[in-house]
């Protein structure tokens, strides 16, 4: 055995950690938080781990990598990369969609953006019943009760779930842009997209 | 509008499955205008205008128009649509007409307008949130993640079972559980003799005093009739005894008279 000079020391560990987590997080269908990880890998500082998520981060960019690191809903995520979604859907002969139409959607964004927020203020936004809507979107999960209003009636209060940031890929509610970075958003999206047209004329598929 | 069913577009499909439908109950919900100022901004869209005073005036006739159209093909119109028609039609006739000298009224109208142009602003950041929110889908929806349903199941134990399973496991489970305790509530039987000695008994300390208040303290209904069958019996046994009721429904009194 010959004595090395250079002391073997961070790289191999880091790995090791990285791997780890790649295994948590391919065998899990669900986000994971750096708290959940940390409690798996007590031995490690969030830190580090945090450090060995960089990495993967890193090393699922490349080419030859069909799965990227996403930060979604407060969590990490393994997800394909959206170049292979066709391939997926001819593989599979399955399509992932959660449709939602465009009144779940506006009704949803208002939820998303006022939260926490009741049915008589989404309707005087929206200008109609959303009663039915709203209880679709507790259906799907993506919306809960937060609590009641302390108004007449007491009407309930709504807000979004982790399972509405999983689905729109967001990390956390901050990450919603603000009306002034939507009009933004648009002017960029609409040069890219002659969908969003479509999508302005109501003719969306819902 | 809150209906059942879909069309697409207003203008063409509704009018050939509702227009001359005699059936009164027969709604439509129309995927496209979701409200009225979802009609409106979309006036607005399609002609290529911002939102503005001036813009509404222009748009109102076709959101006359509109409303009309859903009239004849008998869509059960929501009255907010009519409220904003009728808002529309009063800005328009304002911008038309030479402006008052007097400020008074106008202020109001001002201040529905701007309050219309604002919640037709909201409406149309919320139409743009919705429209971000569906593209971040899209893309989220292209990246595909592990199936929730996993081979690896935990140590619950999954059972396939079909309604008979179920009903006989109910049945089973009814059966095992011991049956529900019984309470054995003993029957207090009054006798009419007790009840003799009872009301001899307290004739000897006061003679004359209400059998109906008597009655009406007894703990229940048996002890209630074996008071007045006792008073009965005492009434024919002992000549002494009377009962007297001063009224119809009054009260009735037991006296003994034998002092």
């Amino acid at each position: 055995m010959t004595n090395d000079p250079e002391p073997q020391e961070s790289p191999p560990d880091l790995e090791i950690l990285a791997a780890g987590i790649e295994a948590i997080l391919f065998t899990s269908s669900e986000p994971v938080s750096l708290e959940r990880l940390h409690q798996s890998l007590p031995a490690w500082e969030p830190e580090r781990i945090q450090t060995a998520l960089d990495l993967l981060d890193e090393q699922f960019q490349a080419p030859s990598r069909g799965l990227s690191l996403h930060h979604v809903a407060g969590g990490w995520q393994l997800r394909t990369k959206a170049v292979f979604s066709e391939l997926l859907q001819r593989f599979h002969r399955k399509v992932r969609r959660v449709r939602l139409s465009m009144p779940a959607l506006e009704t949803l964004s208002i939820i998303a953006y006022v939260q926490p927020v009741s049915t008589p203020e989404i309707e005087a936004i929206r200008g109609v019943s959303v009663q039915q809507t709203i209880r679709g979107l507790i259906d799907k999960e993506l919306v809960k009760i937060v609590g009641r209003k302390e108004a007449p009636g007491r009407p309930m209060m709504y807000g979004t779930t982790e399972k509405f940031l999983e689905l729109f890929g967001l990390p956390n509610l901050g990450t919603l842009p603000s009306i002034p970075e939507l009009d933004k958003w648009k002017k960029e999206y609409r040069s890219g997209s002659p969908e969003l047209a479509l999508v302005q004329d109501g003719a969306v598929k819902t | 509008m809150t209906s059942v069913g879909t069309i697409g577009r207003p203008a063409e499909g509704a009018g050939t499955s509702v227009a001359f439908s005699q059936e009164p109950e027969f709604r439509v919900r129309l995927e496209v205008f979701e409200g009225p100022l979802d009609l409106l901004l979309f006036l607005i869209r399609k002609n290529e205008l911002q939102i503005t005073e001036v813009a509404l005036a222009r748009v109102t006739s076709q959101y006359l128009g509109f409303i009309g159209l859903f009239q004849a093909l008998r869509l059960s119109l929501a009255s907010e649509y009519l409220f904003l028609a009728s808002t529309l039609v009063e800005l328009k006739s304002r911008l038309l007409l030479p402006r008052s000298p007097r400020g008074g009224e106008e202020s109001d109208l001002e201040s529905a307008s701007a309050e219309l142009i604002r919640r037709l602003q909201e409406h149309q950041s919320l139409k743009l949130a919705a429209m971000h929110l569906a593209s971040l889908q899209e893309v989220a929806e292209s990246c595909w993640v592990r199936p929730r349903r996993s081979d690896f199941e935990t140590t619950d134990t999954i059972l396939e079972l079909g309604v008979l399973e179920l009903c006989f496991a109910l049945e089973q489970a009814f059966r095992s559980c011991s049956p529900p305790r019984q309470l054995e509530i003993g029957l207090r039987e009054w006798s009419v003799a007790e009840k003799l000695s009872e009301l001899g008994r307290l004739l000897k300390r006061s003679p004359r005093f209400d059998l109906t208040a008597l009655m009406a303290r007894s703990p229940s209904a048996g002890a209630a009739v074996a008071i007045f069958l006792a008073a009965l019996e005492l009434v024919r046994v002992v000549a002494t005894v009377r009962l007297l009721q001063g009224s119809t429904f009054g009260p009735i009194m037991i006296v003994s008279e034998e002092a």
